[in-house]
């Protein structure tokens, strides 16, 4: 109580010197945390764009078909299995996909193709093609006989909206695959490399085509909440024969993108750390201010009989407020910032914005709100504080009275 | 029962370098309830002396007893508890601590002791009101004179209950006025409350009030007179 009295007193007996030290550490606290924010924003993206709307947080497949992506490495669609996969805690949807290569042919060109076969229905929940048609419709059902191809496809080929599309390809077990399509939509997907390549066709016709009645290549998992993910993956790998099936999550379905995540956050650390350091040192500077200027009054405070470890937690407490005031005030400033950037993305243009669309990403920044990212900074801020003043204030408290006094 | 003993106290300053001699072998005893003042040119010893006797700084020989405690026998940390306990301090100036009201300065000291916060400002306003200052309680150092705050210090060095007040000096900031007035005030806690106080001064007038006169030369007693 004394403590907090004391040290409250203290910090506005140099409001000039307290103000720049709250601020820089403010300042510090809202550049770190808005940089985290627009770093693990974009990240969400990343993760979104690809893992959220293409591949799903997890996936089911045959054995072996991750290192070999083969139709021969398909498995059948039981319902015991497809049973297994729905009624797992946190699964919230099953999506199955059959997905091969094939030769597209136009009029007059030809080009390889990705084709993936999708349930009509529950792809809705992953790659959702109907909101993200450029022209024409969705499919109605899994053995309709039409063709859904991204955006870029139709101009490779040469052909138009309407058009029959041929496909030619080998199917499950070596049988050979032909199958003639007409084109009912286009679709713009984030990924420009299957804008120029993929060809849905519904599931069931894609079977058909492929000479693979009822086998699926990969069956995706909808769950409830990301984090969960590696619950739900042991626990549908304790549920399958992992003779037979392959469970994997996002992370290992994409460990590129877990990669260049990685770096890019140790990139940022690094950056951060060097703001840490000039905090730290401008802390330093200022307690070193501060004692120097208050060493009579501690050689007295000493002389009377305070004991050293109360002189110290006497200095502590002051330094500690004023890093509780520079953090709360950072995050306070930071926390308007992010979440307006969260709700008006930052729309890039030009090369930044071009890059970032090879990379299959939406060229713009959305910055994160999740709440851990501000506590941490602050939480971190606090931490090198209180490892900058450890040697001013012991040194403080282990001043000789009389010579503290003698000044 | 002497409150103070000292025995064959010397102190030599830089003893590698340029050697100072600034004890030379001080056997001084205080009894309890006395008023002494310790006299003497600048640089006889006097800062010296009430500093070893204080357990703020520890002599090159002899030894130092309070109350049957030898300082010597205590590690930092006690010596720390003893002055807390046992011995009152009034500096010759910039005794309190500037954040701090006077009332606040007097209690600080029985905080540290531990005391219950309400018990110390009970006791720190009648203790401020026996020095004079009933009406300063809730000012601050830098709104006081230079005698007012030497009161609240003399107020503060009461509050732990020790066993004696060493005061270095207390009036040689203050002009004649003032120092006549603390003089007054100590003289009266000495009557009064019995306190021991043991002070140094190189005023005349401060000199000829006092009962006990010790005077220091070249850091040795010279005269040890009582009146
Ligand atoms: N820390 C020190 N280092 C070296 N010499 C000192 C120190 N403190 C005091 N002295 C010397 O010791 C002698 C006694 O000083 P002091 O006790 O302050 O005397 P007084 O208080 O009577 O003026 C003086 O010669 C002084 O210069
Ligand atoms: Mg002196």
């Amino acid at each position: 109580m004394l403590s907090i009295k004391l040290a409250w007193r203290n910090i506005w007996r140099n409001k000039s010197r307290t103000l720049i030290t709250v601020t820089s550490i403010a300042v510090a606290v809202l550049l770190s945390a808005v940089m985290r924010s627009m770093q693990e924003g974009q990240y969400k993206d990343m993760i979104d764009t690809t893992v959220g709307s293409f591949s799903g947080y997890a996936q089911v497949h045959a054995n072996g078909y991750w290192d070999d992506k083969t139709l021969e490495n398909s498995f059948v669609a039981t319902d015991s299995l497809l049973n297994i996969l729905k009624e797992s805690k946190g699964v919230t949807a099953v999506v199955p996909r059959i997905e091969s290569f094939a030769l597209g042919a136009g009029k007059q060109q030809s080009r390889p193709l990705m084709v993936i076969g999708i349930d009509v229905k529950s792809e809705q929940h992953l790659m959702n093609p109907q909101i993200r048609l450029q022209s024409g419709s969705y499919f109605q059902q899994n053995d309709e006989k039409a063709a859904i191809v991204g955006r870029d496809v139709l101009e490779r080929l040469n052909i138009q909206l309407g058009d029959s599309l041929v496909l030619l390809g080998q199917g499950f077990r070596g049988m050979s695959a032909t199958g003639l399509y007409p084109v009912k939509g286009t679709i713009t997907l984030p990924n420009p490399e299957l804008n120029r390549s993929l060809v849905m066709l519904p599931l069931h016709k894609a079977q058909q085509f492929l000479a693979a009645d009822n086998r699926l290549t990969s069956a995706a998992l909808i769950i409830d909440d990301p984090e969960h993910v590696d619950r739900i993956v042991q626990h549908i790998i304790n549920k399958l024969s992992t003779e037979r099936y392959e469970v994997m999550a996002w992370q290992e379905l994409m460990p590129e993108l877990v990669q260049g995540i990685e770096v890019d956050r140790v990139s940022g650390y690094i950056i951060l750390a060097v703001l840490y350091m000039v905090v730290g040192f401008g802390i330093l500077g200022t307690l070193l201010m501060m004692i120097t200027e208050r060493t009579y009054e501690f050689g007295i405070m000493l002389s009377i009989g305070t004991p050293r470890h109360r002189l110290a937690t006497i200095l502590a407490v002051e330094i500690l407020t004023i890093a509780i005031l520079g953090s709360a005030v950072g995050i306070l400033l930071s926390l308007p910032i992010s979440w307006y950037f969260n709700i008006n993305p930052i729309q890039l243009t030009g090369d930044m914005a071009t890059t970032m669309e090879n990379y299959g990403l939406q060229p713009m920044l959305q910055f994160s709100t999740e709440p851990s990212i501000f506590v941490w900074q602050a939480i971190i801020i606090l931490i090198i504080t209180l490892l900058f003043s450890l040697i001013p204030v012991l040194r403080a408290s282990r001043l000789n009275p009389i010579k503290a006094m003698r000044g | 029962m002497p409150v103070i003993e000292t025995h064959g106290l010397t102190k030599v300053y830089n003893p590698d370098k340029v050697p100072v001699h600034a004890l030379n072998g001080v056997d001084l005893t205080i009894e309890k309830g006395e008023f002494t003042a310790i006299v003497g040119p600048s640089g006889s010893g006097k800062t010296t002396l009430l500093n070893i006797i204080g357990g703020l700084d520890t002599p090159t020989e002899g030894k130092t007893i309070i109350q049957q405690t030898e300082l010597s026998s205590l590690s930092d940390r006690e010596l720390v508890n003893f002055r807390l306990h046992h011995i009152g301090f009034v500096f010759q100036a910039y005794n309190l601590i500037p954040v701090l009201t006077a009332v606040e300065n007097v209690s600080f000291v029985m905080q540290m002791q531990g005391r219950p916060s309400k018990e110390c400002r009970k006791k720190s306003i009648s203790l401020l009101k026996e020095v004079g200052l009933a009406d300063k309680i809730d000012k601050r150092p830098t709104e006081l004179s230079g005698g007012q705050q030497q009161r609240v210090a003399v107020a503060r060095a009461l509050a732990s209950k020790p066993d004696f007040v060493l005061a270095d000096e207390p009036t040689a900031n203050l002009d004649s006025v003032s120092s006549a007035d603390l003089l007054d005030l100590m003289l009266k806690l000495n009557e009064k409350e019995e306190m021991t106080f043991v002070f140094s001064t190189h005023d005349q007038r401060v000199i000829d009030r006092a009962r006990r006169v010790v005077t220091l030369v070249d850091g040795k007693i010279d005269k040890d007179e009582v009146r």
